[in-house]
C-alpha cells in the first residue's frame, strides 16, 4: 500500500508473510505433465526394467509396495522403459513411486489450492516452476493409500 | 479500468441505473459479458496445469503476472462444456471474492455499454455448483 501527499513524500507498506514456505522439490516426469515430491521426503531414485514392474520393488532387503503416480493422479502416461523409481518416506513404511523420469530439483514457494479444487490427498499445494509453469506437489502421505486415493476420475 | 460497473450510490438524477460497461465474449456461440470493473486482463490462454479431482468446470491452474490462479471452463458452468481451446480463445482475468480467477471464452467480443442483446453473467455466484 503506497500512501503519498504532495510535499510530505510517500509511504511505502509492505505486508509480509510470516512465513514464506519454500520447499526444496524433486521434480518428475509423468507423461507430458510434471510433479514435484518434496525433496525431504526422498530417499532414493533408481531405475528398474519394466518387466520387473510387479505392484512391489526390492529396496535394500525389504519389499516396497510400487504406486505409478501417472494412477495416482489420473494423468495419460505412455509406458516406457525403464520405469525410474522414487522411495520416499512415509508415515510408516517407505513407498516406491513410479514415475517417468527426473526432471531436476526446484526451490518453490508451495502454496494451498484455491478452494474451487476439491483438495485432492495426494496434492499439498501447487507452485510456480522458474520457467512459469504450475506444478503441483504431492504428499506423500496421501498417495498409495486404499486404492487410488488422488485420482479416482480418469476423465 | 474505472468503477462505471459498480457504483452502487452514485448521484444519479433520474432513478435509471448507470449503464455497465461490459467486458463481452462469445462461449458456445452465445453473446456473456462482466462488467469491466471486475476484469482484471484478457489474455492468451497459457500452459493450463490439471488438478486431480478437480470439478469438470474447473480447468485448473495457470500463472497470471506472476500469481497462480485456477481457470474456469466457461462452457462447462453453462453447460455447454468443455471448451475446446482454439485458436481466438482467451482467458478473462477477473476478479471474484478477492482473488483473480481466469474464465475460459472462445473469443472476446467487445467492450460494450448497451446490455441488451447480452447475457450478464453474476460472478459471485458463478463459483456454486454449477
Amino acid at each position: 500500500v503506497v500512501t503519498s501527499e504532495h510535499g510530505q513524500g510517500a509511504r511505502f507498506r509492505l505486508r509480509v508473510p510470516a512465513v514464506i514456505a519454500v520447499q526444496r522439490a524433486l521434480l518428475v516426469a509423468c507423461g507430458v505433465e510434471l510433479y514435484a515430491l518434496p525433496f525431504t521426503a526422498v530417499i532414493e531414485a533408481f531405475r528398474l526394467p519394466r518387466s520387473v514392474r510387479t505392484g512391489r520393488v526390492a529396496w535394500r532387503g525389504a519389499e516396497l509396495p510400487l504406486v505409478s503416480l501417472a494412477d495416482e493422479v489420473g494423468a495419460a502416461a505412455e509406458p516406457v522403459d525403464p520405469i525410474t523409481c522414487v522411495v520416499v518416506e512415509r508415515g510408516d513404511q517407505p513407498l516406491a513411486v513410479e514415475v517417468d523420469g527426473l526432471a531436476g530439483q526446484q526451490d518453490l514457494l508451495v502454496k494451498p489450492l484455491d478452494e474451487v479444487f476439491r483438495r485432492p490427498r495426494g496434492v499439498s499445494g501447487a507452485a510456480v516452476l522458474a520457467d512459469g509453469r504450475v506444478v503441483l506437489v504431492i504428499d506423500p502421505n496421501g498417495i498409495g493409500r486404499d486404492g487410488r486415493a488422488v485420482a479416482g476420475q480418469a476423465a | 479500468m474505472t468503477d462505471l460497473g459498480q457504483q452502487p450510490d452514485a448521484p444519479e438524477e433520474n432513478a435509471a441505473p448507470p449503464p455497465v460497461g461490459l467486458v463481452t465474449f462469445f462461449v458456445a456461440g452465445v453473446e456473456y459479458g462482466v462488467p469491466v470493473a471486475r476484469v482484471h486482463e484478457v489474455v492468451r490462454v497459457e500452459t493450463i496445469t490439471r488438478v486431480p479431482l478437480a470439478p469438470p468446470h474447473v480447468r485448473g491452474l495457470t500463472t497470471h503476472r506472476g500469481r497462480m490462479i485456477p481457470v474456469i471452463d466457461l462452457a462447462a458452468v453453462l453447460g455447454q462444456g468443455p471448451a475446446i481451446i482454439g485458436p481466438h480463445a482467451r482467458m478473462v482475468a477477473v476478479e471474484i471474492a478477492t482473488r483473480i480467477v481466469g474464465l475460459l471464452v472462445d473469443r472476446t467480443a467487445a467492450v460494450s455499454w448497451h446490455g441488451h442483446e447480452i447475457r450478464v453473467l453474476d460472478l459471485d455466484r458463478l463459483l456454486e455448483a454449477p
